[in-house]
């Protein structure tokens, strides 16, 4: 009978990139509004002033205003051109919050910069820890049988990356954790989805992801 | 690692307490304080950055000053990515003058393979070895160990004999 592996998820991350549908060159220069307003309304979750950082470096692209959350391990950054959201430590349980993080946030874009998003690059990144089989073994079934018997002993690596249109997977193993699987999926949404919507499509995303791997999350 | 397509599979943030750069610095930690305080402090963002950054340029004015830049361009964008530092090195001067007189100080800016920035502070020492040792020790006891965390592990106080 078949059983999914169980895995852990030591390292989870969540990043949306929000495209304007037009840049706005006040909120490179005249940011007081904006930044007074964030501040106030991220003040819920215990922020200093010590959590905002000006990035006067790079292109005018990425020159903005970053506000670090640590209470959530989220950090928001806007530009001229486009918005930022990265969560550490993502999971489903808390995701609420994070959605009203970013939404605090594009509501503060539209109010005082007039800028509204035409798309959303989400991608979230996990480390998966199988529990008892070797990382290689759940990713063997993605080799191509051909290419696996180019040499005659145990595949130790393996990495293979998707791309669609505005879709991409990537599955490797963990630079980060031994024995761990990395799993990265991305997709984008249009600017117009509601965020909730945004959030289902993306859980399903996980929920097929992990069906095809063959594992289970089982908490520590 | 296991990792084929890419060593940078983190968000690039570190959200734990930071860690003391020495482990005799104690971290002090403070409640928030209140949202209207804070951001009052705000109203002026722009201005307020304006006016640090100069004051930053003066202040790495005065130490061009009193050391020699042995590369003008790495030590100066040592100085902008690192703006604790100008204030050491402008505070350290008298000290460095009363361990080791009159000799010329350098300032020389290193990078190695994984990106970790590095600051020496280098006198030119023209007498005795023991004496620059002896030099350097009462440097580091009478005012560099207490002064140092500012500066975190990126600056570095040594000699060379000349």
């Amino acid at each position: 009978m078949y059983m999914a592996e169980g895995i852990t998820i030591p390292i989870s991350i969540f990043d949306v990139v929000i495209e304007y549908s037009k840049p706005n060159l006040r909120l490179a220069m005249t940011r007081t509004d904006i930044v007074e307003d964030l501040f106030e309304r991220f003040s819920r979750w215990d922020i200093t002033v010590d959590d905002l950082e000006v990035i006067s470096e790079g292109k005018p692209s990425e020159q903005g205003i970053k506000f670090k959350i640590p209470k959530r391990q989220t950090a928001f950054f806007f530009s001229a051109a486009h918005a930022r959201l990265t969560w550490d430590d993502a999971n489903w349980e808390t995701s609420e919050e994070t959605v009203e993080v970013l939404a605090i946030g594009l509501d503060a874009l539209a109010k005082h910069g007039n800028v509204h998003p035409s798309k959303f690059k989400t991608a979230v990144a996990l480390h998966l820890q199988p529990k008892s089989l070797p990382f290689v073994a759940l990713l063997k079934p993605f080799a191509s049988p051909a290419l696996a018997k180019l040499q005659d002993s145990p595949i130790t690596a393996f990495a293979t990356v998707l791309r669609w249109d505005g879709r991409r997977v990537t599955v490797d193993g963990s630079a980060q954790l031994a024995n761990a699987v990395f799993l990265k999926f991305e997709r984008d949404f249009p600017g117009e989805i509601a965020l909730l919507d945004m959030a289902k499509q993306i859980y399903g995303d996980e929920q097929m992801l992990f069906s095809i791997l063959g594992v289970e999350e089982v908490r520590p | 690692m296991n990792g084929l397509l890419s060593a940078n599979q983190t968000s690039g943030y570190d959200w734990n307490p930071r860690q003391g750069s020495r482990q005799y610095h104690r971290q002090r930690y403070a409640p928030a304080r209140p949202a209207a305080v804070q951001l009052a402090e705000l109203a002026d963002i722009e201005a307020q950055m304006t006016r640090y950054e100069a004051d930053h340029q003066k202040m790495i004015e005065t130490v061009r000053t009193h050391y020699v830049f042995q590369d003008e361009t790495t030590v100066s964008e040592f100085l902008l990515r690192h703006r604790t530092v100008s204030p050491i090195l402008t505070e350290a001067e008298k000290h460095l003058r009363a361990c080791f007189h009159d000799a010329v100080i350098a300032l020389r800016a290193t990078t190695d393979e994984q990106g970790w920035d590095m600051l020496y502070a280098t006198v030119q020492w023209p007498g005795e070895p023991e004496d620059a040792v002896d030099a350097l020790n009462a440097f580091d006891a009478s005012w560099w160990l207490n002064n140092s965390y500012p500066a975190g592990v990126n600056l570095t106080f040594t000699y060379r004999l000349v």
